[in-house]
């Protein structure tokens, strides 16, 4: 089930939120257990929708990693106790995560460079288990460090590992930054309205900009690489572009309006990532809650910035590198990655001086071609498919421009517009301008108008892939 | 006995966990051989004298295929319409079930045999005695003379 769906939209969710107020306790205590029991159940059956089988996987995991944060709590002050049993915790939920996700990925390699035949039976991927398994070793590894008290009931928990806003793409969420919200959490007619406003921008965004847009890099793909000219090839790419982050920020932002209407606050996942100016910028603005997670938990217990230069660009190649693999089994992500580390410390230790001397409108496009670029690792099935794309991209002796991409141009130039201002933020900004009440009346008639054409949407198209499910 | 019931939870889910584990990996492997390994071995006792090999477009255009879940794929078939004879592999990637891209293949193979029904008796032979079958991730489906021996080669190599 994803929330860009009609059984979701019309069935599960009204029905959830309808069981989640009514009844409404006047003991707060009552009522929020009932409200996480709600939302604890509902989220089982969300995930269950989808897998059936893996919810038990889940299960066990929240159930030892509940248990496991009591045990670290119960020996906080036993120092070698504490840390073998935080480093049972990691062993255990990296070992899930390997497993499920990357097992195939390692036997492969294995057998091409040991020229081994080891044969495996190819698992589905639990999905959200990235997402998941992070948010609970940022749990297990706060309380060990004492930053956060072990949850001594199994409802809070469960609910925080579960919430199906959040469950199966992120945003990540750290447990600090939520605990509070476990036990007391206030619901207002103004945030359930702004929930329902950023679940519509959401909605609307995946529905209506990426779907549409996904189409067309599909349609690139279906033709030969060698039989597409340079501009053909750049709005494939452009269109891909588009499509992951009208996909990713919609549903980063369809979760964060769920979780305002339950009462919940989530820190915001998207910055308008494709505003950046340098690669430093854009990572600060893309996928907000994946690398504070690989800052907090990764970079910073490596040292950081603070044993010397060497040491902080290895901290730096490790930390891309694992980012790269955290977002798919394969080589071209762990590339991605790595090529985003490699411009880091280009820009933090050799173009730091100049980069200020050159004027932003230069500095944006050459960020726009870097962040192109990695998408074709990201995008491509295999490494060699992203190096053959992006000697396309490039290939000025051969073909520059065709029928084919006239067409792509003059089909599309309207909705790229349209995607480049909202992915730039130009219709938050003219949104913003004006808060009289004419203008908020007219800011739900549109809302209320993009809901209606996502439905409409919806219920004719058939293409409705959600790319960041993979993960 | 706080203490003693959270270890007992704690190794109660490592039980579960490797029994789900154990009970999960049971069923087809997925074979590590490529498709130009699996393409090769088949060829030498497949007949492709009158097919050619077709490209990827062409072949969505034939089957509608999800290529998505594709990894990868060999496909032989001719220009002439008259000639049914056709060889098919296709390695699925690692997660994908077989079920969805057979029904394709079984579609259209339905449609050719009621188009050549009635009129074109060796063809329609041919066509009845079609053989598709998938195995460790791949799918191997034939049509022609050598179809069985093939398949037999298929299933040997994968």
């Amino acid at each position: 089930m994803v929330f860009s769906s009609a059984v979701f939209l019309f069935v599960f969710f009204p029905l959830t939120l309808f069981l989640y107020f009514i009844p409404s306790f006047k003991n707060k205590e009552l009522d929020i257990k009932k409200k996480n029991f709600i939302l604890c159940v509902a989220s089982l059956i969300f995930y269950a929708w989808g897998e059936p089988v893996y919810i038990i996987l889940m299960l066990i995991s929240v159930i030892f990693n509940y248990n496991l944060g009591l045990d670290i709590d119960y020996n906080k002050d036993k120092q070698t106790k504490k840390k073998v049993l935080i480093i049972v915790g990691v062993v255990f939920n990296l070992f899930l995560l390997s497993f499920f996700k990357y097992w195939g990925f390692i036997l492969d390699n294995i057998n091409s460079i040991f020229s081994l035949e080891i044969e495996f039976r190819a698992l589905p991927l639990p999905v959200g288990i990235s997402f998941y398994t992070f948010q609970i070793l940022s749990y297990i590894i706060d309380v060990y460090k004492g930053k956060v008290k072990a949850q001594n009931k199994l409802l809070p928990f469960a609910c925080y590992i579960t919430m199906f806003p959040q469950l199966i793409a992120g945003p990540i969420v750290q447990y600090s930054d939520i605990e509070r919200q476990l036990h007391k959490r206030t619901i207002t007619t103004e945030k359930t309205a702004e929930g329902i406003v950023i679940f519509i921008k959401g909605l609307g965004k995946k529905v209506l900009f990426a779907n549409t847009i996904g189409a067309v890099y599909t349609e690139v793909l279906t033709h030969e690489l060698d039989s597409l000219s340079v501009v053909s090839v750049w709005i494939g790419i452009l269109a891909y572009t588009m499509q992951i982050y009208f996909d990713f920020s919609g549903y980063s932002d369809m979760a964060i309006g769920l979780g305002k209407m339950l009462g919940f606050e989530f820190l915001q996942n998207f910055n308008f990532p494709y505003k950046a100016t340098s690669v430093t910028d854009f990572w600060r603005r893309w996928h907000i809650s994946l690398s504070s997670w690989f800052r907090d938990y990764v970079y910073i217990p490596l040292g950081g910035n603070r044993k010397g230069t060497v040491r902080t660009i290895i901290n730096l190649l490790i930390v891309w590198s694992l980012t790269g693999l955290w977002h798919g089994a394969a080589w071209n992500f762990i590339v991605w990655g790595a090529f985003y580390g490699i411009l880091l410390i280009l820009e933090k230790y050799v173009f730091a001086g100049i980069l200020k001397y050159i004027p932003k409108p230069i500095k944006y496009i050459a960020t726009m071609c870097i962040v192109m670029i990695g998408w074709v690792f990201f995008s491509s099935e295999t490494l060699a498919v992203s190096v053959d794309y992006i000697k396309a991209m490039f290939n000025f002796g051969g073909v520059i421009i065709d029928d084919y991409a006239k067409y792509l141009l003059s089909t599309n130039i309207i909705p790229l517009i349209l995607m480049s201002l909202s992915a730039t933020g130009a219709f938050e900004y003219a949104f913003s301008q004006r808060k009289d009440r004419l203008s908020n009346v007219v800011r739900y008639i549109v809302y209320a108008v993009i809901f209606v054409l996502c439905i409409l949407y919806l219920i004719s198209e058939t293409y409705n892939p959600f790319l960041y499910f993979r993960f | 006995m706080k203490k003693f019931k959270v270890r007992f939870f704690e190794i109660l889910c490592i039980v579960f966990l490797v029994v789900f584990i154990f009970n999960v990996t049971q069923g087809e492997t997925y074979s590590t051989k490529t498709i130009d390994e699996v393409e090769s071995s088949v060829l030498e006792v497949f007949p492709t004298e009158d097919l050619k090999k077709i490209k990827k477009n062409k072949t969505k255009e034939e089957f509608s295929f999800d290529f998505d879940q594709i990894d990868s794929f060999s496909y032989y078939a001719s220009d002439s319409i008259m000639n049914v004879n056709e060889l098919l592999i296709i390695k699925l990637k690692p997660d994908v079930n077989s079920f969805d891209t057979e029904q394709l293949i079984s579609e259209r193979l339905g449609k050719k045999q009621a188009l050549f029904e009635g009129y074109a008796p060796e063809e329609s032979a041919l066509l009845q005695n079609y053989v598709l079958k998938s195995d460790s991730g791949f799918i191997f489906y034939a049509v022609g003379d050598g179809a069985q021996q093939s398949l037999e080669r298929f299933l040997s190599v994968v």
